[in-house]
């Protein structure tokens, strides 16, 4: 009864895990961003496979949210779009790998 | 079976495409050691200062020339990425422009210096006095690719450490032994890179078509 409650107790904190993130596009984004200082549109959609629409859907959640900073330049005359992560970016990312993994390590014994 | 994506095997994936998966620097390294093989041949018609001094152009040229491929058929493909600088990173960074330094050192040492190279001692077996230097040359090019290949976990490194190894150590061999005036074997290994290189570059393209722009 009470190991039952300590694991109940454990993956509780699963609910409370942040949907900006826990979305598996936005995970790998967030993922790959936090690998680099800054990466553009066309690294972003290369390693992930997300078309260009998706790709812009999902990182204006993540800007929105404050985890992503974009910023547009011109680049020979054409938009470029680079994207880096923020410190709160990495801060909500390092806090959600922490709380699966807890989570996912307390399912497994 | 995929490798489960984390973020050290997405670091790992980044550091792959940015600079290993178009083969650009596998044709760069083929044909640095392929000019290699053909500088005893040059060596006698320039002599060792001038011949040194012709590889080093040529080398120079190499990268300049791979590094503006790069930039016009690499990056338009895959897009433009700026490294996070951790300690770990620059350590790595530091490691393997080392790793380089003592790669280019040994060259330029079988380059400027080719009588130093055999027959140090007379104590042992003869092939063993012969080829010394370039068995100790073989052992260390293949530690030190194979550290880079660990460090870089690009897995065809490992094979090039060997293949140049061996073609360099089969090249004094038949120099010494057989009468041959061209480095043959490591002329050989190199153009097994280049053509390794070559496939990857290949790939690359039909992987990655040249990418929408941004509206």
């Amino acid at each position: 009864m009470a190991e039952r409650k300590r694991r109940a107790d454990t993956v509780r904190p699963i609910g409370d895990v942040d949907r900006v993130i826990h979305e598996p596009a936005r995970l790998m984004l967030l993922m790959y961003l936090s690998s680099v200082d800054e990466a553009d549109y066309i690294f972003l959609m290369r390693t992930t496979g997300l078309t260009w629409g998706n790709l812009s859907s999902h990182l204006s959640k993540l800007e929105e949210a404050g985890y992503v900073e974009i910023s547009k330049q011109f680049l020979n005359k054409k938009p470029h779009t680079m994207a880096r992560l923020t410190k709160d970016g990495r801060q909500a990312f390092k806090e959600y790998s922490r709380t699966m993994r807890t989570a996912f390590k307390t399912l497994d014994t | 079976m995929q490798q489960p994506l984390t973020p050290r095997e997405a670091h790992k994936r980044t550091i792959r495409l940015v600079n290993y998966e178009d083969g650009l620097w596998d044709i760069l390294l083929g044909l640095t050691f392929l000019a290699l093989s053909v500088f005893p041949v040059t060596r006698r018609m320039l002599g060792p200062e001038i011949n040194l001094g012709l590889f080093l152009a040529v080398l120079a040229l190499l990268v300049v020339g791979l590094t503006l491929v790069r930039r016009s058929l690499s990056v338009p493909r895959i897009g433009i990425v700026k490294m996070r600088r951790t300690p770990q990173k620059t350590a790595l960074t530091i490691s393997l422009f080392v790793m380089v330094l003592i790669t280019l050192g040994l060259v330029v040492v079988t380059l400027r210096f080719p009588a130093w190279l055999p027959r140090l001692s007379g104590s042992k077996p003869g092939w063993v006095s012969d080829l010394q230097v370039d068995i100790a040359l073989t052992v260390v090019l293949i530690g030190v690719f194979s550290a880079m290949a660990y460090l870089t976990g690009v897995v065809p490194v490992y094979i090039y450490g060997w293949l140049i190894g061996l073609g360099n150590l089969a090249s004094t061999a038949l120099i010494l032994y057989a009468g041959f005036t061209f480095n043959l074997p490591l002329a050989i290994a190199s153009t097994v890179i280049i053509l390794i290189g070559v496939v990857l570059l290949v790939r690359f393209i039909y992987r990655y078509p040249l990418a929408e722009t941004e509206s």
